[in-house]
């Protein structure tokens, strides 16, 4: 039996790695345990109410987070959904380009619209889309006196949420149909399909857990988006009746009311926010790691 | 009942790369004609021309002329043309998110719409024809990627007939299948002929000699030799296809 021998490096080099993952585990704890602790006086305090209750009164120490879940929830479902119809369709197109720089250069062109950071598309929301939609509306209410009428809320977020969603929703959907075997490609023209019907019938249902998973993972980043929506939701505090009523989202909520709140308990039921911001999105991330294939998750988009 | 298949001075390239060249050849109807020949001959590139199915790749372009029966095959719609030429390819490529019924239905359904009254009857009268039946009768809402290799293949061949073509071409049908599941595929193409004219590439000599009436020999895109299967095996009249065939290079 020879004497196993550790090199001085290999044991440097294994208590780094070691550690290192040992920071990050107990960074997440920490983060988590903070949330928690800070939230517990308004979780302890006002209860599961909290989620169904629809008045923000912190004045009269009134906490309802419930319209600001149903904006977050709707704001990303409205985004989501308009991103993903699009974005599916786009990425149909862009994976059947035969001319070889076309190609490279739309596909490198969606993964770098990916990267652009969403304060921009704020800007482009809030500069472009608002007065377009504004001009839109006020054409159809001819009786309002002014043709310019706010449009922010839901729906315009929404929007803005959409165009930050399409270029991740594109790039990973691009990646997922360019996987679909050829052989089953040709296998369905050579039944006579044409392209067109090869993409319904073969294509897509292939590669539909792929596109389920990029649906997903824009949800997450819908969801958890902040500076964007801050332009565009209106900063209101109240349930949005309408697509277009001034609201806010948990997102919009933290970021805006940070700095104005005082009391106790005011501070509290903005960390119970953030929990539950964190809540929903480890579930969305949770499905979504379950619905997108390992080979195209966003570390290899370097998206998050 | 199959036609006659004839190609008449077939170039095919990718790009500016020929690998084709001038290639005429009289495939029989009712015959198995064998395309043999080493890797990179164009023998893929050949049959594929034959149902058109060449044009779909980028860049690939082709002359020269397809007969099916009298009918020019480059004249007609290419959807027509691959349903009266149907084709098998050397992987087993069932559609895995349709079951086994769907994958036989497919080609039907593409081209008489979605529902017929006959549809069941056909995928039926198919997977007999395709040797299949027997396994799959009880499960034919299965997912076809359940099936082994060679049932899958054997599906693709269903799949094929299911139009009722006058030709099938078959890409080395058997290369990635078990000597068993082979044989049955053999079986089958020796059955199949009365019905359809088969043009089956293969680099298993042996197998060429087992189920082809004629075959042709192809070297680097061009057709050096065609004649029965007999005579080219036993006195060809080139030195290179009698290098060939003796097993000398290739």
């Amino acid at each position: 039996m020879g004497k196993q021998r550790i090199h001085l490096g290999e044991l440097l080099f294994l208590t780094c790695i070691i550690g290192s993952g040992a920071v990050i585990i107990l960074m997440m704890g920490l983060v988590v345990m903070q949330l928690l602790v800070h939230a517990w006086p308004a979780i302890w305090r006002f209860g599961p109410a909290v989620l169904w209750t629809a008045k923000w009164q912190p004045e009269h120490q009134i906490f309802g987070l419930w319209p600001f879940i149903f904006a977050t929830v709707s704001s990303s479902a409205i985004g989501v959904f308009l991103a993903s119809v699009i974005g599916t369709a786009t990425a149909i197109i862009i994976s059947r380009i035969r001319i070889r720089w076309l190609r490279i250069f739309s596909s490198g062109l969606v993964q770098w619209l990916a990267l652009i950071p969403s304060v921009v598309f704020g800007l482009w929301g809030i500069k472009f889309v608002a007065p377009m939609l504004s001009l839109l509306i006020g054409m159809q209410n001819i009786t309002k006196r002014s043709m310019l009428v706010d449009v922010e809320g839901l729906f315009l977020t929404g929007l803005t949420l959409a165009a930050m969603l399409l270029p991740t929703i594109v790039a990973v959907t691009r990646e997922t149909l360019i996987a679909v075997p050829q052989s089953l490609i040709e296998g369905a023209l050579a039944l006579g399909a044409t392209v067109n019907e090869a993409t319904i019938k073969v294509v897509l249902p292939y590669a539909r857990r792929g596109i389920f998973g990029a649906v997903f993972l824009a949800l997450g980043r819908a969801l958890g988006e902040t500076v964007a929506v801050v332009m565009v939701i209106g900063s209101q505090p109240k349930l949005a009746v309408t697509l277009f009523t001034k609201t806010d989202t948990l997102t919009s909520l933290l970021a805006t009311k940070w700095n104005h709140m005082s009391g106790f308990y005011s501070q509290s039921i903005l960390f119970e926010a953030g929990f539950l911001l964190f809540i929903l999105t480890f579930i969305f991330y949770a499905v979504a790691r379950i619905y997108v294939p390992r080979s195209i998750t966003a570390a290899r988009l370097q998206l998050w | 009942m199959g036609e006659a298949l004839a190609a008449i001075d077939l170039s095919a390239s990718f790009g500016t790369h020929k690998v084709l060249h001038h290639v005429s050849l009289q495939m029989p109807a009712n015959c198995v004609t064998a395309i043999i020949g080493p890797p990179g001959s164009g023998k893929s590139t050949f049959i594929r021309c034959l149902n058109r199915l060449h044009e779909t790749v980028p860049r690939a372009t082709m002359s020269g002329t397809v007969l099916l029966g009298d009918e020019d095959v480059y004249r007609m719609d290419a959807i027509t043309a691959r349903q009266k030429i149907g084709m098998v390819f050397a992987q087993p490529n069932p559609f895995p998110t349709m079951s086994i019924f769907e994958n036989v239905a497919m080609g039907i359904q593409l081209r008489d719409g979605k529902r017929q009254t006959y549809l069941s009857e056909e995928v039926e009268r198919a997977l007999v024809i395709a040797n299949l039946w027997s396994e799959v009768k009880d499960r034919l809402k299965e997912s076809s990627s359940k099936l082994s290799a060679g049932q899958q293949q054997r599906l693709c061949i269903a799949r094929a007939l299911a139009l009722q073509p006058a030709v099938l071409l078959m890409d080395e049908p058997a290369s990635v299948l078990d000597p068993f599941s082979t044989l049955r595929i053999e079986e089958l193409i020796d059955e199949l002929k009365d019905r359809y004219t088969i043009v089956i590439v293969t680099h298993n000599l042996q197998q060429a000699a087992r189920v082809a009436d004629r075959t042709a020999f192809f070297l680097a895109g061009e057709m050096i030799e065609q004649g029965t299967t007999t005579e080219l095996f036993t006195t060809p009249n080139d030195k290179r296809t009698e290098d060939y065939v003796t097993g000398r290079f290739g």
